[in-house]
């Protein structure tokens, strides 16, 4: 009898540690399911932000560029104040790599804003940026003049890009996964930027148009002011306050020239030294002018943008300038007073 | 010794009671785990609201990337923009349940505040919550701004 108990508590202890076995493996198993479920949700919450991010990438490109357009362009194209340098001194003329500078400050700005990304478990490598401007043919299509006639042109068409690569793929890591992806883009640029640069060369490197406007003043002074006067009294008997006039006509000249930019120009003349020079001619007398100005020229686009402006200590949407001094004079060789 | 067998079948008999008693309190302990509604949330009803908003970043409105401006909204405005985007939202929740409300806020200004008509509580406790960061335009104070969503069913 005793031997039946025992063998009934045997089979027992055994029964219940199989049973036992099977709830902690079922157990186990349910578990890790949910386990596997618990980290799929959290890979995919991560893959959606990581899209997010991803998306906005290129807008950060545009952004840092623009604050760097906005920067070097009120910095005459000079990456710093300290390496600005006047864009002309009477001949001797400096036109910026203002590309270079942009570059360099753009890439700064996209570091500053990945940075923000770090919190957030994204790192990012060494980035780098080229700008260069693309010219491509665009095959347009017009209806000529008789029915079923078709024209092809190639017109060819120019924009700037900006390209963002970086010394390794973008990581996002969170407590038991990371995630990589390509955060290197190419941006199409604003080309009326460029053009600032583009117009402000031709009027004021390749030509000296602020020259030319005073060279034009001297030329509309009237015949009383330039003839027929061999000493001062005579001159200002004739001409009074001679020297007035010609600044006048050369600030009439200046908003002429305004005219040959198509896009808005403004000339702040911070000096002007001016003078004139009665000449002895076999033939009678001639009244010369010499001015010399200090010229700060403000070209902007046509279009805002969303910029920061560090002295007004706000965002807000602005035309983008290009701002740069030059000194000239109408007569380069004979005098310089600035 | 059929008393030692009996005593080491008792012994056996108390291990396997005592690892039941200890396994049961892991089962509590599990079960208060799948009671609880994040875990229900993650099991049967997953948050969509991550996917929604890398939706809502990849769409374009009136040929403008959607994400360009949120990110400008703080200098525009654009009140048809908002509605677009309410819009499109609705459009994406509603394909499983009618939400009873959601709460769309870009950084701490709310942009749309949905309740469904009779439901007086507050989205601000919603179970399905996302954040994702925005850039935003060059300025002094943050270069990201975060886009919330939040929602209830």
């Amino acid at each position: 009898m005793k031997g039946i108990i025992v063998e009934t508590i045997f089979l027992f202890a055994l029964l219940s540690i199989i049973v036992q076995a099977l709830l902690s493996l079922a157990s186990f198993f349910y578990y890790r399911n949910f386990q596997i479920s618990l980290k799929s949700a959290e890979i995919l919450k991560a893959t959606d932000v990581v899209e997010s991010v991803k998306k906005g990438l290129e807008f950060a490109y545009e952004y840092s560029f623009l604050q760097a357009a906005y920067e070097v362009g009120k910095l005459g194209g000079y990456e710093s104040s300290i390496a600005q340098l006047p864009w002309r001194v009477y001949e001797s003329t400096n036109f910026p790599s203002y590309i270079s500078a942009i570059e360099a400050r753009t890439r700064e700005f996209i570091k500053e804003y990945l940075d923000n990304l770090k919190s957030l478990g994204f790192k990012f490598g060494e980035v780098y940026v080229n700008i260069s401007k693309v010219k491509i043919n665009i095959e347009e299509t017009s209806h000529g003049a008789h029915l079923g006639q078709i024209i092809k042109v190639l017109s060819p068409t120019e924009f700037w890009k900006m390209e963002v690569w970086f010394s390794q793929l973008l990581n996002y890591s969170g407590s038991f996964f990371s995630i990589y992806d390509i955060p290197n883009r190419t941006v199409i640029l604003p080309s009326e930027y460029f053009q600032l640069y583009e117009v402000a060369n031709s009027l004021f490197i390749e030509r000296d148009r602020i020259k030319e406007a005073i060279e034009k003043a001297e030329e509309n002074m009237e015949k009383e002011c330039k003839e027929s006067s061999c000493t001062e009294e005579e001159l200002e008997k004739k001409c009074s306050n001679a020297n007035e006039k010609f600044r006048n006509k050369i600030l009439e000249e200046l908003e002429n020239a305004k005219k040959e930019s198509e896009f808005p120009i403004e000339f702040i003349v911070n000096r002007v030294e001016i003078k004139h020079e009665i000449e002895k001619k076999n033939s009678g007398c001639l009244c010369r002018y010499f001015a010399a100005v200090d010229v700060k020229i403000d070209i902007s686009t046509k279009n805002q943008y969303p910029v920061y402006d560090a002295k007004e200590r706000s965002t807000k949407f602005r035309n983008i300038k290009l701002t740069f001094h030059l000194i000239t004079s109408n007569d380069y060789e004979k005098w310089r007073p600035l | 010794m059929k008393g030692l067998a009996a005593i080491f079948g008792a012994i056996i008999i108390l291990v396997v009671l005592v690892f039941f008693g200890v396994l049961s309190l892991f089962l509590w302990e599990n079960l208060h785990l799948f009671t609880h509604t994040v875990v229900v949330v993650v099991m049967y009803n997953p948050n969509d609201a991550y996917r929604l908003l890398a939706s809502l970043l990849s769409l374009n409105y009136n040929s403008n990337p959607a994400y360009k401006l949120l990110s400008l909204i703080e200098y525009t405005q654009d009140k048809n923009f908002i509605a677009f985007l309410d819009e499109s939202i609705r459009k994406y929740i509603q394909k499983e349940e009618p939400p009873i409300c959601y709460k769309l806020i870009f950084d701490s200004q709310v942009l749309i505040d949905f309740k469904k008509e009779g439901y007086s509580g507050d989205c601000e406790d919603a179970p399905f919550v996302a954040r994702v960061p925005v850039f935003v335009p060059y300025n002094d104070a943050r270069l990201v701004k975060y886009l919330i969503l939040k929602y209830r069913r």
